[in-house]
């Protein structure tokens, strides 16, 4: 997108870029228009054909494992404490197909943790 | 004032005589007269101690009158229809135009100025024997110049050799003049509010002084906002890189962390690139899923740098003082 910034690394395509509304001001110290992104693995801003590589792709693929490997460690330890209470207060979750819920939350843990066993080979 | 009294008392049953009952009349109407004049003398005092009052009130407001600080002087402090404008061979220095002309100083060091306002426009026509000439307005409105050479604004010893010319002593803050060599130099309640050129023959142009911006308590709240960030004009920096702060601001790191232990922000300032002193420290422990945002204001010229983790945001954000908002 087209923001007003100043180059920081010219290797890198590092920038300082203006994020409010006062265009005037960024004018006035220098920034100019470029097209930058902020990137989806450090958070920073840089120019966007810099980003569009296959270092950086690869990048926001680890990225977005780990940030699906820290989701599924944060389900499964939620899913823990309900085992915990379907145990102490083991209820019929389906009265027709029998199922109860500490049965219900096994299936769903049994599939996190073999999705957690894919994304961590 | 005295009493009134009536010369002649009547009682019931007995008849009254035409010139007692008049001198009645004349001795009420002496009476009258007298109350009036009386009325008109106690009104007359009483307008004179307001005058005074509003006078007393007025010398001793800063807002009208400024040559009662002790804070500046040898300035031009107001200028609403400009300072001065030329045509041909003639300067015109402009009405209302005020000016606080150095006086000296107190006992105490504090400097002493005579506030001047020109009250109608004020035509001169200077020699035009030099090129470039500074010009001056005295505290009765008399308008001189000198050629530029032969104006010393800084010194504190009298300059030398030369025929006629003006200098300000910054210690004793006064302008003295010489006509002689500088065989003598005289004070004078004189300031200088610009320097024109000739061709020797017609006025070219004219420079004037800038007056010089005055905060009044009025302003305050202006003031105040001088020092909070100014939100419109954000500005992203990069994370772990030394940078030195074009303005001055408010430095702030947004941060969050998943199952690690991790250091969110640690933010480092100071007034060289090789000596930052780090002034935060963020952690967030292990399995806790949480966010902090860290604010630190950065003086301008000072250095700084944010560590922490790839999660971090960081922002810049100049005072309004600086971007004028």
């Amino acid at each position: 997108m087209l923001k007003y910034c100043k180059i920081v690394n010219l290797e890198t395509g590092l920038c300082k870029v203006g994020l409010g509304t006062n265009t005037d001001f960024y004018k006035s110290i220098g920034m100019i228009e470029l097209d930058v992104t902020q990137s989806e693995v450090d958070n920073q801003w840089y120019l966007t054909e810099k980003l569009n590589t296959p270092e950086y792709e690869e990048k926001k693929a680890i990225k977005k494992k780990e940030e699906r490997i820290y989701e599924i460690k944060i389900k499964l330890d939620e899913l823990d404490k309900k085992r915990i209470r379907a145990m102490c207060e083991p209820e019929l979750k389906d009265g027709e197909a029998g199922e109860t819920w500490l049965e219900y939350y096994n299936k769903q843990i049994s599939d996190l943790r073999k999705e957690l066993t894919e994304l961590s080979s | 004032m005295a009493e009134s009294t009536i010369p002649y008392s009547f009682t019931p049953g007995t008849k009254a005589k035409a010139s007692e009952v008049n001198a009645n009349f004349l001795a009420l109407a002496d009476g009258l007269d007298e109350s009036r004049e009386y009325t008109k003398t106690e009104v007359t005092k009483l307008e004179s101690k307001l005058d005074e009052k509003i006078n007393d009130i007025n010398n001793s407001n800063a807002l009208k009158d400024l040559s009662n600080t002790n804070f500046i002087t040898n300035c031009i402090i107001d200028s609403p229809n400009g300072i001065a404008s030329y045509e041909n061979t003639t300067i015109t220095v402009k009405e209302g135009l005020k000016v606080l002309i150095s006086d000296g100083r107190n006992s105490n060091g504090t400097v002493k100025s005579i506030e001047y306002t020109v009250d109608a426009d004020i035509q001169y026509t200077p020699n035009m024997d030099t090129e470039k000439r500074d010009l001056f307005i005295s505290s009765s409105g008399k308008i001189s110049s000198y050629d530029i050479k032969d104006v010393y604004i800084t010194t504190a010893q009298p300059p030398i050799e030369h025929t006629e010319g003006a200098w300000y002593n910054p210690i004793d803050n006064i302008w003295k003049v010489t006509n002689n060599k500088g065989t003598t130099w005289t004070e004078s309640n004189i300031i200088k509010i610009g320097t024109f050129e000739t061709d020797e023959s017609t006025i070219t142009s004219i420079k004037t002084e800038s007056p010089i911006n005055i905060l009044k308590s009025i302003d305050k709240q202006q003031i105040m906002n001088w020092l909070f960030p100014d939100y419109n004009t954000i500005i992203s920096a990069p994370l772990e890189t030394v940078q030195q702060a074009e303005y001055s601001g408010m430095l702030v790191a947004m941060g969050g962390t998943n199952y690690s232990n991790v250091e969110i922000a640690n933010i480092s300032v100071g007034s060289s690139s090789t000596d930052l002193v780090q002034v935060t420290y963020s952690r967030i422990g292990g399995g806790a899923n949480d966010r902090q945002t860290l604010f630190v204001p950065v003086p301008l010229g000072y250095w700084f740098k944010v560590s922490g983790h790839s999660s971090t945001v960081v922002a810049f954000f100049p005072m309004k003082g600086v971007t004028h908002a």
